[in-house]
């Protein structure tokens, strides 16, 4: 396997847009499904896969074989993603909290909400929304530091990798990330604890 | 005892991803077996990461995005990095053009009235840089109007391993020698064939490409097969030849790259889709999914053996790109 994208590299390193398509085949649906959780917004992480693919595109002889391929890919992903939510927030600085993004108080709202109404935690529905939008309300690296690890499995070395910082910061923010979803999900948390 | 608390609970963490030294577990664990905060903390922590695991959801992408995006960047690729000379030339052209234009208009700026038409010391060079404009320009139509790879031509090159890597080339001018036949086949079945013929640099083998037409079912499925040393006048293959290849192609076109490349193994093989678009808007890749054999299956089957390949086919299942090369 890894022989087989080693000699995809070398193809692509030549020019040979086949060894792109190839590799685009393999990647789109991880890359799309980060990128997504990043920007949140399905025309912007079409735009992140675009530029990633094209960026690998164009850099792949940068690569060094001392990382895999795929770790490579998502760092080209997760800095397209950063930046470009980084330059929509310039741009939509006024309307960033209004919409249908979920801010942080509003879960905590509902946390109140939830708490005082245990019959919500049969729906189901309803919890992975809650938790959905928590994850969504932690800020840009905590959220991309708990999803690389959390949801896509990636170990603390990879994510320093990726992130292109040191393996302490991947662990401080993840630490962070956690603590912070406990007190989001808190009602959630402490009733799946309750005793029966 | 609260500031201990406070340290050991940095490392609950990593405590929960195991990814702590032997020294700092063994005193993580102490302070666990002492203090019951900190065990309700680390259980809540996990409770926290198990809801996570269990409830976060990403939404999928819309139903044919994959597809779309696949071609939208080979657009965009093939925009960017225009590998066919005719058109790498033409780009640098375009660009030269530019510069030019620009250097004219700096030097007219300068030049009022009637100075403009004679041609003077200092009229000269926008002279010569008009002519070279309009060459340039000329040369830059003529190239972007010769398409390198008309749309409806067909080139294939085929890898054959285990034959020594025999090169077989259908140029596009075969399309039209190729005779064009209908003949029915199996009841159900309208088979249209175009037979393409060439022969490869090296004096010995003829191979006749075919593109077959079978309906199987509702749709139909276009086969590009090729068999080595020729076929018979019915159509058949003759005692001594053996096929080649037979790829799965959309209905509807039949532009193959030169670049694209066909791998045979004992078993399985794949014309890979590069550069393969059907008339429609499904892309090629997105159709390249694994099938099984089961689902061409006795309709395929019944035909290879009408068109007397029998026994000794090699059936190549269509399988997706990645298939392919994770089984290699």
């Amino acid at each position: 396997m890894e022989r087989t994208e080693a000699l995809l590299i070398a193809e692509l390193c030549e020019g040979d847009e086949t060894a792109l398509a190839i590799l685009v085949e393999k990647y789109k649906r991880k890359i799309y499904r980060l990128t997504m959780q990043i920007t949140r917004n399905h025309e912007d992480a079409d735009d992140v896969m675009q530029n990633t693919f094209i960026k690998a595109y164009q850099s792949i002889h940068a690569f060094r074989q001392d990382a895999a391929f795929e770790t490579w890919l998502y760092r080209i992903a997760v800095n397209e993603a950063l930046n470009f939510v980084k330059r929509r927030a310039r741009h939509r600085e006024c309307s960033l909290k209004t919409g249908t993004e979920v801010t942080v108080d509003a879960v905590e709202q509902h946390n109140a909400f939830a708490a005082s109404d245990p019959h919500l935690l049969a729906e189901q529905a309803e919890l992975r929304h809650w938790v959905t939008e928590a994850v969504k309300s932690l800020s840009l690296k905590h959220r991309t530091v708990v999803i690389l690890h959390d949801f896509e499995g990636f170990t603390h070395e990879e994510i320093s990798v990726i992130l292109n910082c040191s393996e302490g910061t991947v662990r401080s923010r993840l630490h962070y990330a956690r603590k912070r979803l406990r007190t989001l999900l808190k009602p959630y948390v402490d009733a799946c604890a309750a005793p029966e | 005892m609260k500031m201990l608390c406070h340290t050991i609970e940095r490392h609950f963490s990593d405590y929960m991803d195991e990814s702590l030294s032997a020294r700092q577990r063994d005193l993580v664990d102490s302070h666990l077996r002492a203090c019951g905060i900190c065990r309700h903390e680390l259980d809540a922590l996990r409770r926290t990461r198990a809801l996570f695991e269990e409830f976060y959801t990403v939404p999928d992408a819309p139903e044919g995005y994959y597809a779309r995006f696949t071609e939208n960047l080979q657009h965009r690729v093939e925009g960017m990095f225009p590998m066919a000379l005719p058109r790498r030339v033409c780009t640098m052209v375009s660009h030269l053009t530019g510069l030019l234009l620009m250097q004219a208009y700096r030097c007219f700026v300068g030049i009022r009235g009637i100075q403009a038409v004679l041609i003077t010391n200092r009229t000269l060079p926008l002279y010569v840089l008009t002519v070279l404009m309009t060459t340039l320009c000329i040369a830059a139509l003529l190239l972007t109007n010769e398409s390198p790879l008309p749309p409806e031509s067909m080139q294939a090159t085929a890898i054959v391993q285990g034959k020594g890597m025999q090169l077989v080339v259908v140029p596009p001018e075969s399309l039209a020698k190729g005779n064009r036949r209908v003949s029915h086949g199996l009841q159900e079945r309208r088979t249209e064939e175009t037979t393409l013929e060439t022969k490869t640099s090296t004096p010995q083998p003829v191979n006749v490409w075919r593109i077959t037409d079978v309906s199987i079912g509702e749709g139909t499925t276009r086969f590009l097969t090729s068999t080595a040393n020729g076929t018979g006048d019915d159509g058949n293959a003759s005692s001594d030849s053996e096929l080649l290849v037979i790829a799965e192609i959309p209905t509807g076109s039949l532009s193959l790259r030169p670049r694209g490349m066909l791998l045979q193994e004992d078993t399985h093989g794949l014309l890979l889709a590069r550069g393969i678009r059907s008339n429609g808007d499904d892309p090629v890749l997105h159709r390249y999914e694994r099938k099984q054999r089961d689902s061409l299956g006795n309709g395929l089957q019944a035909w290879l053996e009408q068109m007397g390949f029998a026994r000794k086919l090699v059936l190549l299942e269509t399988l997706s790109l990645t298939d392919v090369y994770d089984s290699i």
